[in-house]
């Protein structure tokens, strides 16, 4: 699958940076590991070997949250896939946005940036994901500091603690 | 008005918000995760508010325009130590700070009527940055030590 079809109207890029106290090697593995459920990605688990061509789904209590195919995958540097809700509606029906993770070098740190394109006009995915980047994010780099994360609802749900 | 530029930054930090809110405001935790400045200010609405570059220098300058701790803080914000970014003019800052869990949701808005502004440019590179050092200060008690000093040649 190629890169996804440009929107002919569009809302811009969703960009978020963080900076990790772990070399980029921990963060990639972070972000690659498809054993575990994430504590800090709200218990979901990544179905992928992470090879280009290959596919990648979000698995959460047994339900595919998210699908998608990966595009480009260069340890520890890069790593880009595509992303559609895997559940019917108005998300999925927007059709597939992309995701892109950078990771580099910077002072003795990593700077992770997240790129996530290709978001339709007035898209409700991009409010959604606007929401849920940040919160994921945090918590990555909590755990890869050593901090045990501490769950916290998901913006629109109620939490089940 | 619609600000013309801004900057939006959420970060989820596992602390108190009373806690985040010493953090952001007392001199001797900013001193550790932000370049060494430290804020005077009387904070109240209205008040004045400087954020001092360790040399002595006054580095950004503006005026209280809502607090309530620890809950949200607005101040305008002009840059004084760089004549191109001072003739902007004033930006506004704003922190929201809400808990969630056993962390805090911060929220912070840096923005202005100047379309293209430098000033938002700048702190669009520099707040995640800072925030990262301040967030891992809070959570592991170690901030990102080249944040700790202001920057040689500024």
């Amino acid at each position: 699958m190629p890169a996804p079809k440009p929107h002919a109207e569009s809302d811009p890029d969703f960009v978020y940076v963080v900076y990790i106290a772990a070399p980029p090697e921990k963060v990639w593995a972070a972000l690659v590991d498809n054993k575990t459920e994430r504590a800090w990605w709200w218990n979901t688990r990544h179905d992928s070997d992470f090879k280009p061509g290959s596919s990648i789904r979000y698995v959460r209590n047994g339900e595919v949250d998210i699908e998608g195919e990966v595009l480009e995958s260069d340890p520890p540097n890069r790593l880009v896939y595509t992303f559609r809700s895997g559940s019917p509606g108005p998300q999925h029906d927007e059709g597939y946005t992309q995701v892109e993770h950078r990771i580099e070098v910077y002072d003795g740190w990593t700077k992770l940036t997240l790129i996530h394109s290709n978001f339709k006009r007035d898209s409700a995915v991009r409010k959604g994901v606007s929401g849920g980047w940040p919160a994921i994010l945090s918590g990555l780099k909590s755990v890869l500091e050593g901090v045990e994360h501490m769950p916290f609802a998901r913006q629109g749900e109620v939490s089940k603690a | 008005m619609t600000a013309q530029s801004r900057f939006v930054y959420v970060t989820y930090i596992r602390t108190t918000p009373d806690r985040l809110w010493s953090a952001l405001t007392e001199p001797e935790f900013t001193r550790l995760w932000w370049a060494g400045m430290t804020q005077v200010s009387d904070w109240t609405p209205g008040a004045e508010w400087k954020n001092m570059i360790p040399d002595g220098r006054v580095g950004d300058a503006g005026e209280i325009l809502e607090i309530d701790r620890p809950r949200r803080l607005v101040l305008t914000w002009r840059v004084e130590f760089q004549p191109d970014m001072k003739a902007e003019g004033h930006s506004t800052l704003t922190y929201d700070l809400e808990p969630a869990g056993s962390s805090v949701k911060l929220t912070l808005t840096h923005e202005t009527q100047t379309p293209n502004s430098k000033v938002i440019g700048a702190v669009s590179e520099g707040w995640p940055h800072l925030l990262a050092s301040l967030k891992s200060l809070l959570e592991t008690g170690e901030a990102i030590a080249e944040t700790a000093t202001w920057p040689k040649d500024h």
